[in-house]
C-alpha cells in the first residue's frame, strides 16, 4: 500500500527506492509554521519524510489564512503547530510529526532542532534566522534559507564550508516588522524549499548550493546569483 | 590629437523594491574608463536617491557581493559588467 502512495515519484528515474528510504529515515526541522512552512511541510509530509519537527510559538489568526494553507477557519486561536501536526498526520499517517511550541532564540534553538538532519527556514524574521544558521553550523547540517515579500522570494542552500552561510551573505539585516505577502509567493517558494530538501536528503539533482535564487512573481523574472564565503565570517569563518 | 576617452557599458538590474525605486527593471549605463563601483554608487544616489552601502540592499557585481571583492567600492569596472541590486527578503 505504501509503495502505491509514492508510486508517482518512484517513477522518476533518479528517485530510487533507496531515496525513498533515505526520506523515511530523515528528520527535518521546519522553522516557522506560516506561509512558507505550510507548503514546505505539506510536500515533505506527502513525499514521505519520516519525521517532521515543526516549530512556531504562534496561534492562528484570521489574517494568516491568505497564505497559511495548512489551516482552516476552525483552527483560529489554536497553536499553529498543534493544528499543523494534525493536518499533516491526516495527509500521511505513516510519518511522525513533532510539534515544537517554542520561540526560536539563541537559548532554545539547539533543543528545538534536536537531532534533525536538515533545517528549513520558513521564518519571518532575520533574528531567528541567524539563530538557526548558527545552530546548523554547530551541528554540521545543511540549512535551506528562504524569504518572501509581496510577489517575490529568495532561496538558497547553506552547507559551509562547501558554501557560504547566512551571515556571510547577509551579515546584518535589521528586522522590518510585518511584511506584505501574496499567498502564491509563499506557495512557490515554500514548494521550492521542499524540493531542495528532498534533493539534499536523497542526493539527487543539483541543489542550490553557492547560488541564491531571487524570484519576482509580479514580472516573472528569476535571477540566480553566485554567492561566496566570507573568510572572516564570525559564524562559519573558522570551518 | 588622439582621444583615449572610452565608455564602459555596465548593466544594472533592479530587483524587487529597487525596481520601484529606480522606475525600471534594468538599464545599461555608461561610465568613463577607469571608473569603479564608487562611480555606480554616485550614479545611483544622483539618479534614484539609492544610497550604498546599505544593509538593506545587496549589491552584487558579476555574481559576487560588493564587499567580497578585495577592493570593495574601489573595484574597477569593466565593459560588460553586471550589477544586481536587491533587498534581503525577510517574510515567511
Amino acid at each position: 500500500m505504501e509503495e502505491n502512495r509514492y508510486s508517482r515519484q518512484l517513477l522518476i528515474s533518479d528517485w530510487s527506492g533507496e531515496c525513498q528510504e533515505n526520506l523515511a529515515r530523515a528528520t527535518v526541522f521546519i522553522a516557522g509554521a506560516g506561509g512558507l512552512g505550510s507548503s514546505t511541510a505539506f510536500y515533505l509530509a506527502a513525499s514521505g519524510v519520516g519525521t517532521i519537527r515543526i516549530c512556531d510559538d504562534g496561534d492562528l489568526e484570521l489574517s494568516n489564512l491568505n497564505r497559511q494553507i495548512l489551516y482552516q477557519e476552525s483552527d483560529i486561536a489554536a497553536p499553529k503547530v498543534i493544528a499543523a501536526a494534525e493536518r499533516l498526520k491526516s495527509l500521511n499517517s505513516t510519518i511522525n510529526v513533532v510539534p515544537v511550541l517554542k520561540r526560536i532564540t539563541d537559548a532554545t534553538v539547539d533543543d528545538c532542532v534536536g537531532e534533525s538532519d536538515l533545517i528549513i527556514d520558513c521564518l519571518d524574521n532575520f533574528t531567528a534566522r541567524y539563530c538557526c544558521n548558527a545552530a546548523a553550523v554547530r551541528k554540521g547540517i545543511p540549512f535551506i534559507h528562504a524569504g518572501i515579500s509581496g510577489f517575490s522570494g529568495q532561496l538558497t542552500c547553506f552547507s559551509p564550508p562547501e558554501t557560504p552561510c547566512l551571515s556571510c551573505i547577509f551579515p546584518e539585516v535589521p528586522d522590518s516588522g510585518i511584511v506584505p505577502v501574496a499567498g502564491p509567493a509563499a506557495g512557490v517558494i515554500g514548494s521550492l524549499e521542499a524540493m531542495e530538501g528532498i534533493k539534499l536528503l536523497c542526493g539527487i539533482g543539483n541543489p542550490l548550493k553557492g547560488r541564491l535564487l531571487v524570484w519576482e512573481g509580479d514580472v516573472q523574472r528569476t535571477e540566480i546569483i553566485d554567492i561566496a564565503r566570507d573568510p572572516e565570517c564570525p559564524v562559519c569563518g573558522s570551518l | 590629437m588622439e582621444n583615449n576617452y572610452r565608455v564602459i557599458s555596465v548593466q544594472i538590474k533592479y530587483l524587487v523594491n529597487l525596481a520601484d525605486k529606480a522606475g525600471r527593471l534594468s538599464e545599461t549605463a555608461g561610465f568613463p574608463s577607469g571608473s569603479t563601483l564608487e562611480s555606480v554608487q554616485k550614479y545611483l544616489q544622483q539618479m534614484y536617491d539609492i544610497k550604498l552601502p546599505d544593509p538593506g540592499i545587496m549589491t552584487v557585481l558579476n555574481g559576487r557581493g560588493w564587499n567580497q571583492h578585495p577592493e570593495k567600492m574601489n573595484t574597477p569596472l569593466a565593459d560588460g559588467d553586471t550589477i544586481l541590486l536587491f533587498p534581503p527578503i525577510a517574510g515567511g
